[in-house]
């Protein structure tokens, strides 16, 4: 069509963006793809062989993020439902909006930093999975704060003004009402914040270490599949660490595909029909 | 008790929870704030706030703690990465939304936003294999530079930005569009007078979101900036930023260690620069706030 | 019930963080990693009260680490400054060559001690002005952290610093990898059983050959320190450590031959 130079070169733009990624991804599965089997998943990694594996970064990487999980989604969901719902003093309002989005920003390496301070060092924890749960919460409460936010503020206003004319009372309202409307863009949103805290390597270095023990435990160290795919491009000496690392992205790439995916599907699921 | 007051009982004890889970979260940032703020402090009573932030030398042994390389380190690397990025992110928002059909969006944003949740040492990775060779192609040197830290920060913002857009370009009404074209207006004419211009705050928003992405990003840097302490001299050349500098002396300056509050300090420079792009887009408007 | 499932955590982590068993902290040296983490699952097995975490971060971060009781036991290839020895044992595993790499393209294997030193102090900018091809000398050096790069500019540098241009890579193995990629790369890494793909330089009439690894004049001597008063189980760590039979393997020999 004439006079859509510009539609044109947006067109360029995205397919220069589509080429990017392919390359990025495709050169990623390439290298990965010879050191991929089933073994690889569940053996115990090595420094000498090429048959090591990555069972324990994986499932540190399970465990870790789903208890930080575990700790952020009430916390953020109920700070959010603060916000949205209830409110409070606009001066309290706009501190909490200024930290949120200021701790939603932060580097996760002034996490790592914080968490390796008060933890490690002030309360003699070990370098172990438990200080690697606690620094991935601290990442991830804001994210969370700010899907949870953004799920609530969906729901439209009349229905919380027809449960409460009809006398119920806020937290009905929010129970039966609020809640259940907002749950799609909940479980997306959760999802997203999984998805990334599965990623995070920069907070855990200081806080979780960068080995696996033999023994799992909480106050064992846990190395999560991101420290560990730094490692291998860093310092191991196995050989084919260079594929080792791009078959363990290969694998987070998968893991995190797959909460996307459940994620989005269970929000398709639960959400409402006339939306 | 009736129902009623049972209700009322849970109600205000609901509410209570909700408040202190939400004082929670001020009191962590606050703890942020606290502890970064008094580190510094220590360190600028003992060090000079001026040496510091505008010293040029970097070598904590010998007891130099300038800052000045890794902060122009920063905003280089924030800069190429969001000059880059942007262009790339606003073409794929005006072809998701404008070019193609509208039945691919909802398909287009879910695979954008799994773009969005890759792995930052994903990144780092793909910078070593592939940016740090075509750098050294491009510019000589090493390849390990701030060029190659921008352009890997660029892709990896590539998604976020352009979700960020997407939702943006999709809050013009179609009929605004579609009014334009029938009175007569090129395409182009209708992009740049029409969709454009009504969704500048939101654009800029998401420009300063991406930027605070890049600023903070930690391990992609790391890995392919080339950790050098001094200035660098062109974009070619090695560098540090702040984020990557901490990374590497965390392990040099244990707490305890002389210097070790130039971490703090550099946590906190971090820290004020996310409260400014906060306050930054409070006065852009595109959040409401309070 | 949100709040319900959140205390569960809490408790859990609570029970999970106090439980009684015995934590030992590892930190140090990066060249030394691999033969730790390649010994330690066996011992773990031997020991299954005891969890041990390592973390890298160089020489200088492990003797800090222990002298102020973060780390149990510190990595190092720096001798400790008298104040510092005091309070320390140390468990020697025997010396580890530090060996000059050069990038494939360079054209170099050979040069002489004060060649290097210009080299590595970025005195000579291409290795045309030592024989090589017209590529530009790009130094990699590790962290002022790092026990290997104390080595060299002491010995070698002669108390100079290494060149300002230099890339600087946070470990061993990293750089060890950048040097491989990087046309025109020099750097020094300390032996490690997959350097392939590198030249590695012969200095003055020295040559080192893997079987008679005690006759190169450059290693580094790395120890695991532990404190004094450190419990018994932390000190047959550090002891079973540094008899480890696999350190052979990874380029470690005895000092006395």
């Amino acid at each position: 069509m004439k006079g859509s130079t510009w539609h044109g070169v947006a067109v360029v733009g995205s397919l220069l963006t589509a080429v990017l990624f392919g390359i990025l991804l495709g050169d990623l599965v390439w290298q990965g793809l010879p050191q991929m089997s089933l073994g690889f998943l569940w053996r115990t990694p090595s420094e000498l062989t090429s048959f090591g594996g990555i069972g324990p970064e994986l499932l540190n990487t399970l465990v870790m993020v789903g208890a930080a999980s575990a700790i952020t989604i009430p916390l953020g969901l109920a700070a959010a439902i603060l916000r949205v719902e209830y409110g409070a003093r606009p001066g309290f309002l706009l501190v909490f909006d200024r930290m949120r989005y200021t701790l939603l920003s932060l580097p996760t390496i002034v996490v790592g930093l914080m968490v390796y301070e008060w933890f490690i060092v002030g309360l003699r924890w070990p370098l172990s999975v438990g200080a690697g749960v606690i620094a991935l919460a601290v990442v991830n409460w804001p994210f969370v704060v700010d899907v949870s936010v953004a799920a609530l503020k969906g729901v439209p206003d009349s229905f919380r003004e027809a449960s409460l004319a009809l006398g119920g009372t806020k937290y009905l309202t929010l129970l039966r009402v609020v809640l259940p409307s907002a749950l799609s863009a909940l479980v997306s949103g959760l999802g997203m914040a999984i998805a990334r805290l599965m990623g995070e390597s920069a907070v855990l270095i200081f806080t979780a270490g960068i080995n696996v023990s033999r023994h799992w435990g909480w106050s064992a160290p846990g190395e999560t599949l991101a420290v560990h795919l730094w490692y291998l491009r860093t310092e191991s000496v196995a050989p084919h660490a260079d594929a080792q690392a791009a078959a363990t992205g290969v694998v987070l790439l998968l893991l995190v595909g797959l909460v996307l995916y459940l994620t989005q599907k269970l929000a398709h699921w639960l959400k409402p029909m006339d939306a | 008790m009736t129902v009623h007051q049972k209700n009322l009982r849970t109600e205000r004890v609901q509410h209570a929870l909700f408040l202190a889970a939400a004082a929670l979260l001020i009191a962590l940032g606050f703890a942020f704030w606290g502890t970064l703020g008094w580190g510094a402090l220590r360190f600028f009573l003992r060090h000079g706030l001026n040496r510091t932030i505008l010293g040029l030398r970097y070598h904590p042994i010998r007891g130099q703690f300038g800052l000045l390389p890794f902060i122009i380190g920063s905003l280089a690397v924030t800069l190429i990465a969001t000059v880059l990025a942007y262009p790339l992110a606003l073409s794929v928002a005006i072809t998701a939304t404008m070019v193609l059909p509208r039945r691919w969006l909802s398909g287009i944003r879910q695979a954008v936003a799994s773009l969005a949740a890759i792995p930052s040492v994903i990144f780092g990775w793909w910078g070593l294999a592939m940016v740090v060779p075509l750098v050294r192609n491009l510019g000589g040197g090493t390849g390990f530079s701030v060029a190659a830290a921008g352009m890997v920060l660029a892709a990896m913002i590539v998604p976020t930005l352009s979700l960020l857009a997407i939702h943006a370009a999709m809050r013009v009404p179609e009929r605004w569009v579609e009014g334009s074209l029938a009175l007569g207006a090129t395409p182009d004419q209708t992009l740049g007078r029409v969709v454009l211009r009504s969704i500048r705050a939101p654009l800029v928003e998401a420009g300063i979101v991406a930027v605070g992405r890049a600023l903070g990003e930690t391990m992609a840097v790391q890995m392919v900036i080339g950790g050098q302490t001094f200035m660098p001299r062109s974009v070619f050349a090695p560098g540090s930023t702040l984020t990557s500098e901490i990374l590497n002396d965390i392990g040099l300056l244990p707490p305890g260690a002389l210097g070790h509050h130039v971490l703090d300090v550099m946590a906190l420079l971090l820290l004020l620069a996310m409260y400014g792009l906060v306050l930054l887009v409070e006065r852009i408007g595109g959040r409401e706030v309070g | 019930m949100f709040f319900l499932l959140w205390w569960m955590a809490i408790w859990v982590s609570h029970k999970g963080i106090s439980e009684r068993s015995v934590h030992i902290a590892i930190s140090g040296s990066s060249a030394l990693l691999p033969v730790i983490k390649e010994e330690l699952p066996a011992w773990e097995i031997r020991h299954p009260e005891v969890r041990v975490s390592v973390t890298g971060g160089g020489s200088w971060a492990g003797l800090a680490a222990v002298s102020q009781r973060r780390a149990d036991i510190g990595m190092s290839d720096i001798v400790p400054s008298e104040t510092m020895a005091r309070g320390m044992l140390g468990y020697p595993l025997g010396r580890l060559p530090v060996l000059f790499i050069g990038n494939q393209c360079t054209g170099v294997n050979k040069v002489s001690q004060p060649q290097l030193q210009q080299l590595l102090a970025g005195d000579i900018g291409n290795w045309r002005q030592v024989g090589g091809g017209d590529t530009s000398v790009i130094v990699v050096s590790r962290p002022l952290s790092s026990g290997a790069r104390f080595m060299i500019e002491r010995q070698i540098l002669k108390g100079r610093s290494v060149s300002p241009r230099a890339i600087i890579q946070l470990s061993n193995g990293a750089l060890y990898k950048t040097v491989r990629g990087t046309p025109g790369a020099l750097g020094y890494v300390e032996w490690r059983p997959d350097l392939k793909g590198v030249v590695v330089m012969a200095v003055g009439s020295s040559r080192f050959d893997r079987t008679r690894g005690n006759l190169w004049p450059y290693y580094t001597e790395p120890t695991l320190y532990v404190r004094r008063d450190a419990p018994a189980i932390v000190k047959q760590l550090a002891a079973d450590l540094s008899h480890s039979p696999a350190k052979a393997k990874f380029g470690i020999y005895p000092a006395q031959p």
